[in-house]
Formats: structure tokens, C-alpha cells, sequence
């Protein structure tokens, strides 16, 4: 037995950047404009999208949600009504969405079939900012 | 809840590193968290045994080093340290100064194994 000390200088969040990655190029290749969407607690984030959703099915654009949310499913339940696909991602107390929870609630879903795909991150600005989701855009909404 | 994501992510790339190097046993892993990182490397302590139970770094410490934010600052042309996050001001001349050059940082730096 002997021991032996192993260099390794590779980012905690490696993973994550990686499948985000993957995910960016599926995104590109559908043709789908991703934007995650952060904000702090409360600032207002489900209503901005419920507006937006409305908006644009009115006019005809073909806009889905990935809404994270720690425990229920209302917020999803109220961005549904806008007609557009909405689905949850419900992070059991996790303060970020990760690469991981977007690609394994993408399944089933044809991304070619949408021109917008926003996604609600959970209300926290500190951590959200270090995981890439494979968005195209992220936009902060403040109050 | 934070830190206990980022420290299951660190448990899983270490215990792949050390299963790729052949190691029977992790003895230590060397972390560098910077001050921008959004990780409390105290919260980080208490998170990563309840992430290690069960995996190869089981009993494994972990030593973090924690890095102070770096800018580079125009008008003194060099890098330099900053006191605090809050102010992004370069502490020799007070010039504004963005450029970070380290504090971002959340890597796995190494580990000490044990092979056969
Ligand atoms: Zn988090
Ligand atoms: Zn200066």
C-alpha cells in the first residue's frame, strides 16, 4: 500500500457545466430560444411570465414553461391557464434548478415544436447564477 | 440546502477521480472556494459528511482553502487583493476596478489516496 497525492484542479460543478452543454446544442438544433429566469423571493417572476405566456399565444407564438418550484404545484397550475405547456419542476427544497432536473423534465416534450422555452428558476439570486442550464439568455426581474 | 448540492456534486467527482486512479482508500480532499463562489465553506464542512456516508470518501477529510476576491486594477496596472465583497475598488489607489482575476473559484484542488 502506498499513498499517492492526485492533482485534479476540475470544477465541483463540472457536471453540471457538461450537461448543460448538451443541452445548449439540443436547444440550438430545435431551433427553441431558452431563457432562465431568476429573481429574488417574491419579486414577481410567476406574473411576468404569466403576462408574457399570454402575450405571446395571443399572438400566436408557441411558447412552453419549466417552472422550478420547491413544494406545490400552484405556480404551474396559474401559468397553465395561458394555454401554453407548462410543466414543474419540483426541487423538494433545493435552492437552484440544475442541468439535470431540466433535461430529465424535457422528456417527451418536442423541442422543435416550440419557439420559446422559459424556464423559472427558484427565488434566490446567490446560487442560481452558478448553474448554466443551457439557456440562451438569463434575465434577472426585480421589482 | 445549498452547500448539500455542491457537496454531493464534489463527493461524486472525487469518488470517480479516485476510482479512475485504482485508490482503495481517500485519506484527504483539497478544496479552493472562492468569496464569490456563494459557498460558506463552514456550511460546506457540515454537508459534506452526510454527502460522503456511503461512498468512497467516507472518513476522507476535507481541507478548503478559501481565496480572498483578486481584481486587476487599471491605474496601479497589477492585480490586487480585495477586503471585502462588497466593494469593487481598488484598496491601494480607490480606483473602480471589475476585473476579477480570482474568487469565483469552486474546484476540486486534490486528493491524497491510498493505492495498492
Ligand atoms: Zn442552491
Ligand atoms: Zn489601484
Amino acid at each position: 500500500m502506498s499513498t499517492r497525492v492526485l492533482e485534479i484542479r476540475k470544477g465541483v460543478l463540472n457536471k453540471n457545466d457538461l450537461l448543460a452543454a448538451g443541452l445548449r446544442g439540443r436547444f440550438q438544433a430545435a431551433g427553441v430560444t431558452v431563457f432562465n429566469l431568476v429573481s429574488s423571493p417574491g419579486a414577481g417572476k410567476t406574473a411576468l411570465l404569466e403576462r408574457t405566456l399570454r402575450t405571446l399565444i395571443e399572438e400566436g407564438r408557441r411558447a412552453a414553461a419549466l417552472v422550478g418550484d420547491l413544494e406545490t404545484d400552484n405556480d404551474a397550475r396559474r401559468l397553465a391557464a395561458s394555454g401554453a405547456p407548462v410543466r414543474q419542476i419540483m426541487t423538494h427544497g433545493c435552492c437552484h434548478l440544475d442541468a439535470n432536473m431540466i433535461s430529465t423534465h424535457l422528456e417527451g416534450w418536442d423541442l422543435a415544436a416550440f419557439d420559446v422555452l422559459f424556464i423559472e428558476n427558484v427565488g434566490n439570486l446567490v446560487c442560481p447564477a452558478g448553474y448554466d442550464l443551457g439557456e440562451d439568455s438569463r434575465a434577472c426581474c426585480s421589482r | 440546502m445549498h452547500e448539500l448540492s455542491i457537496a454531493h456534486g464534489l463527493v461524486e467527482a472525487a469518488s470517480e477521480a479516485a476510482r479512475e486512479a485504482g485508490a482503495v482508500k481517500v485519506n484527504e480532499v483539497r478544496v479552493r472556494i472562492g468569496a464569490l463562489s456563494g459557498v460558506v465553506a463552514s456550511a460546506l464542512l457540515f454537508c459534506y459528511d452526510i454527502a460522503a456516508a456511503g461512498t468512497p470518501l467516507q472518513g476522507a477529510r476535507l481541507l478548503i482553502t478559501e481565496l480572498p476576491v483578486v481584481v486587476y486594477c487599471p491605474h496601479c496596472e497589477a492585480e490586487v487583493e480585495l477586503p471585502s465583497i462588497q466593494l469593487f475598488c481598488c484598496p491601494v489607489c480607490d480606483t473602480p476596478a471589475a476585473a476579477i482575476r480570482q474568487g469565483r473559484e469552486m474546484e476540486i484542488e486534490s486528493l491524497e489516496i491510498e493505492v495498492p
